[in-house]
């Protein structure tokens, strides 16, 4: 489990290695709860929390405050 | 009546394909391979953001050593020029913009649009074929567009859907562009709002409690990339319009689910909708130049896929302009609103909606009397575009060339007064325009920069020189241009 750069849970997993031959050069993430990718080989300003910009950062305890594009029927 | 010229429907009949595309491109110049081994990020997005840069020639640009994706291959900027797109309609590199503008507006035709059938176990599409154990992000060599996008997200996919509860209507099956953010390995959001056809189909689907099919198909034929977002009626197929615009065949086959897609595209993902399921979306870095917040989005779940052999991802570079969305979009955001205006004002010349979408438009017209043009500018608002797009307006007359920002500028120096200048404030506007107090309300802005006429004073006694121009000119400058070439030699 890996900590998310976005929303900052720790329950993001491996999701896909990126291979040259049998070395594996970089790997990409995701996050369960806010839906955030990244690659460990991307820069700082998007998958280092203490570098990403704060207007970027997810609560996910609260989904109510994301809109919906598209309504849901009851 | 399609008033094509014959060369350009030679071309037309050319390119059948993206890869036909990219070979006439190549051949003009216009297509080049990155010699260099590039990571996902942020070399691609600094590369394509160079290249897009210059409006006018900028190449497509093919990627093949994409650090981590041995093999794979992705192409972006194929309608980042207008060079591109003249390639496209058959003109040669260099044409002004106001001349693919007309080409584009006297395209609309009644013509019979050409749509072979080719049986999918013949269609190239179909070449490799999964089933099972799909992986987006093992397939396509995904990147991060730009920086703070919430995902990897695929910008140029048309994606085809049928009216759920009409799906034997080849008329009311919908292709559009809309941007998609793999989610997992066989999921992904799409962006489509109720006013979209694509999500009414959702909603209807939702409804009625019945499936909703949809085939996303990558690196299509160059007309469809760029008729696919001009809005054409409920009932009328994007196929026939592109078709119809190119004057030139476009080849369908059958997905795996069922949908009409082009038989000689490089990838198509089918997927079902998810009922009632919405995930997290965004941010993405949009045409305004400024991000979307994050959203719940719709959900799909793939269920089959086929691509060409060695399949080409297409994707494109969009987030603060220029960009080829822009460019890509730009003459398609034009055209219909001239074609509203002409209809009512015979008077009216051109349109250049290129900016933001049309944030800011520039319409040029012969003026009739004091005040025309600002009436015709109101009309221009009330258009289906207008009405939430045209934010800034500038009129100027038909002696000025709308796309040629040097001429606009003059106009605006010298035939501008402050009465000039109307403001229609707490009107409609887009949700992401960043300069909104509140998102989906704005202003309108009117700038007149047409003569001054009866009955308004003229003011002084001024006559404008009259500057030489036509035929005689352009060829004067092309033997100018072709001087300095052999001069610096
Ligand atoms: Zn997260």
């Amino acid at each position: 489990m890996t900590a998310c750069p976005r929303c900052s849970n720790t329950n993001a997993t491996a999701l896909h290695e990126g291979k040259e031959g049998a070395t594996v050069v970089w790997t990409i993430f995701n996050c369960p709860d806010c839906h955030y990718h990244w690659r460990d080989s991307e820069p700082e300003e998007s998958i280092n929390p203490a570098k990403r910009k704060a207007v970027f950062q997810m609560d996910t305890s609260n989904p109510d405050k994301y809109q919906l594009v598209l309504p849901v029927r009851e | 009546m399609n008033k094509q010229s014959e060369l350009s429907i030679e071309v037309a009949k050319k390119v059948g394909s993206l890869r036909d595309f990219l070979e006439l491109l190549e051949s003009k110049g216009q297509f080049i391979t990155w010699p260099d081994e590039v990571l996902p990020e942020p070399d691609i997005r600094n590369i394509l953001v160079a290249a897009g840069d210059d409006d006018k020639n900028g190449p497509a640009i093919l990627f093949d050593k994409i650090k981590g994706y041995p093999g794979k291959r992705m192409v972006a900027g194929v309608h980042g020029s207008f060079s591109n797109i003249a390639t496209l309609l058959g003109y040669p590199l260099g044409t002004p913009i106001r001349d693919l503008f007309y080409d584009i507006v006297g395209r609309w035709t009644t013509e019979e649009p050409q749509l072979p059938f080719i049986e999918p176990d013949k269609a190239a599409i179909h070449e490799v074929r999964i089933e099972e154990n799909f992986n987006l992000f093992e397939l396509l060599p995904l990147y991060r567009i730009n920086a703070m996008d919430g995902g990897f997200y695929i910008g140029k996919a048309n994606v085809v859907s049928r009216d759920p509860n009409d799906p034997d209507n080849f008329g009311k099956q919908n292709v559009g562009i809309y941007r998609i953010q793999p989610h997992g390995p066989d999921t992904f959001t799409l962006m489509s709002v109720p006013v979209h056809d694509m999500g009414r189909h959702m909603l209807a689907a939702e409804m009625d409690d019945v499936p909703l099919k949809i085939a996303v198909m990558l690196g299509n034929h160059p007309a469809m990339a760029m008729f696919a977002a001009t809005p054409v009626g409920y009932d009328e197929s994007e196929y026939a319009y592109a078709a119809g615009m190119m004057g030139a065949p476009i080849a369908l086959t059958k997905s795996g689910n069922g949908l009409d897609i082009q038989a000689d595209g490089e990838m198509v993902i089918e997927a079902e909708y998810v009922h009632g399921e919405r995930q997290y979306e965004g941010p993405f870095g949009e045409f305004p130049g400024s991000y979307s917040g994050v959203r719940r989005a719709p959900v799909f779940k793939i269920t089959g896929i086929s691509h060409r052999k060695d399949p080409i991802f297409e994707n494109i570079y969009i987030g603060k302009g220029w960009t080829e969305h822009d460019t890509l979009i730009g003459l398609n955001t034009s055209a219909p609103i001239y074609a509203v205006l002409k209809k009512e004002f015979p008077e009216v010349e051109a349109v250049n909606a290129l900016y933001q979408h049309g944030l800011t438009g520039i319409i040029s017209v012969k003026n009739r009397f004091a005040g025309f043009a600002k009436s015709v500018a109101l009309r221009a608002l009330s258009t289906p575009h207008g009405l939430i797009y045209l934010k800034n307006l500038i009129m100027v007359d038909a002696d000025v060339d709308p796309f040629d920002l040097n001429q606009v500028m003059w106009a605006l120096s010298v035939r501008t007064r402050a009465n000039d200048i109307q403001v229609l404030d707490n009107m409609a506007g887009i949700m992401i325009d960043p300069s909104a107090v509140i998102p989906g309300k704005g202003h309108h802005l009117i700038i007149d920069a047409t003569t001054h006429m009866a009955p308004d004073p003229i003011g002084g006694d001024v006559e404008i020189v009259r500057r030489p121009a036509g035929r005689e000119i352009d060829e004067m400058a092309q033997l100018i241009k072709s001087m300095q070439k052999e001069a610096r030699k």
